[in-house]
């Protein structure tokens, strides 16, 4: 778990949506609408290799997805 | 009156209790243990034996500070019906005060979800500290962070982006754990589903202790 993750999380805006490094407080872009910040979070985390966290608004997690070494490789 | 032991540490919070809110409700108790206080809310304790009202008076006995949140005060829709719980707490918490000089010293916070919603419903409370943060969890931990610093007179906190940003790290390093955990066992699908569902049912003391526990944990770093 080395790489940062990414996350989709909500903005400061009402029902906006943002995506974010972990362990960054800076978000990378901000959207409207959690559809268009999770497309954004899966391009971006293909490009990166890494793992796309969704957060649901009370910041416990909707859904992972791992685009590169998955930490959690399912069992063989 | 001997006080709580942990009185000058002890956060009242009086909320609604509903799925809407709980939305904010993990930012909030984060957010208070975040700064080194103690969050008590009537969940905390499920004894049945005791009556409600009780359980909540001697939270407000027990707590020098207090967070009211109002914005539940208006209904959203024809048949619902506006909550007044929270008000009726504040009552208590302010005549506590106000009739108890020992209790002199206790300060609060009201929340509310649009500036100045209260004026249509409560307009007595008007002068009294109260921040709006329109239902948005990072303007939730604003509000927070404004009221600490301004009232609680604490000193170099972190931004409240900041501490956003380490509420989104421990709900993933809390996964992860619960992921790992699960895993031995099971196959990852399977160990998603039950981290998730720990997640999910997990009560306010388990969650205060998880974060509590994620907080010693990193301490070097917030």
């Amino acid at each position: 778990m080395n790489k940062k993750s990414n996350h989709v999380i909500p903005s400061s805006k009402q029902g906006g949506w943002a995506v974010k490094k972990s362990g960054s407080a800076k978000v990378s872009r901000s959207f409207d609408r959690k559809e268009e910040a999770v497309k954004y979070g899966r391009e971006l985390s293909r490009k990166e290799h890494t793992e796309l966290y969704i957060h649901k608004k009370d910041g416990r997690i909707q859904e992972r997805n791992s685009y590169g070494k998955d930490p959690f490789p399912p069992k063989g | 009156m001997v006080k709580h032991k942990n009185y000058e540490r002890n956060v009242f919070i009086n909320c609604p209790f509903d799925d809407k809110y709980f939305d904010l409700l993990q930012t909030l108790v984060f957010t208070i243990i975040y700064y080194g206080f103690t969050p008590r809310l009537s969940l905390e304790n499920s004894d049945s034996g005791q009556p409600r009202l009780e359980k909540i008076v001697n939270l407000i006995y027990e707590s020098k500070y207090s967070i009211h949140d109002l914005s539940r005060l208006q209904s959203k829709s024809a048949n619902e019906f506006y909550r007044l719980n929270m008000p009726f707490e504040l009552g208590i918490d302010y005549g506590l005060r106000k009739f108890n000089h020992e209790f002199s010293d206790k300060r609060s916070l009201i929340l509310e979800t649009e500036r100045y919603d209260y004026m249509k419903a409560i307009s007595d409370i008007n002068g009294f500290d109260i921040k709006n943060h329109e239902d948005i969890p990072v303007k939730l931990v604003e509000c927070i962070r404004a009221w600490f610093s301004e009232t609680v007179k604490l000193r170099n906190l972190n931004a409240s982006e900041k501490v956003y940003s380490d509420f989104i790290d421990f709900n993933t390093d809390m996964f992860q754990q619960k992921m790992i955990k699960y895993q031995n066992d099971h196959n990852t699908t399977q160990a998603e589903r039950f981290a998730k569902k720990e997640i999910e049912e997990m009560t306010i003391p388990e969650y205060i202790v998880e974060i509590e526990v994620w907080k010693s944990r990193k301490k070097h770093r917030i």
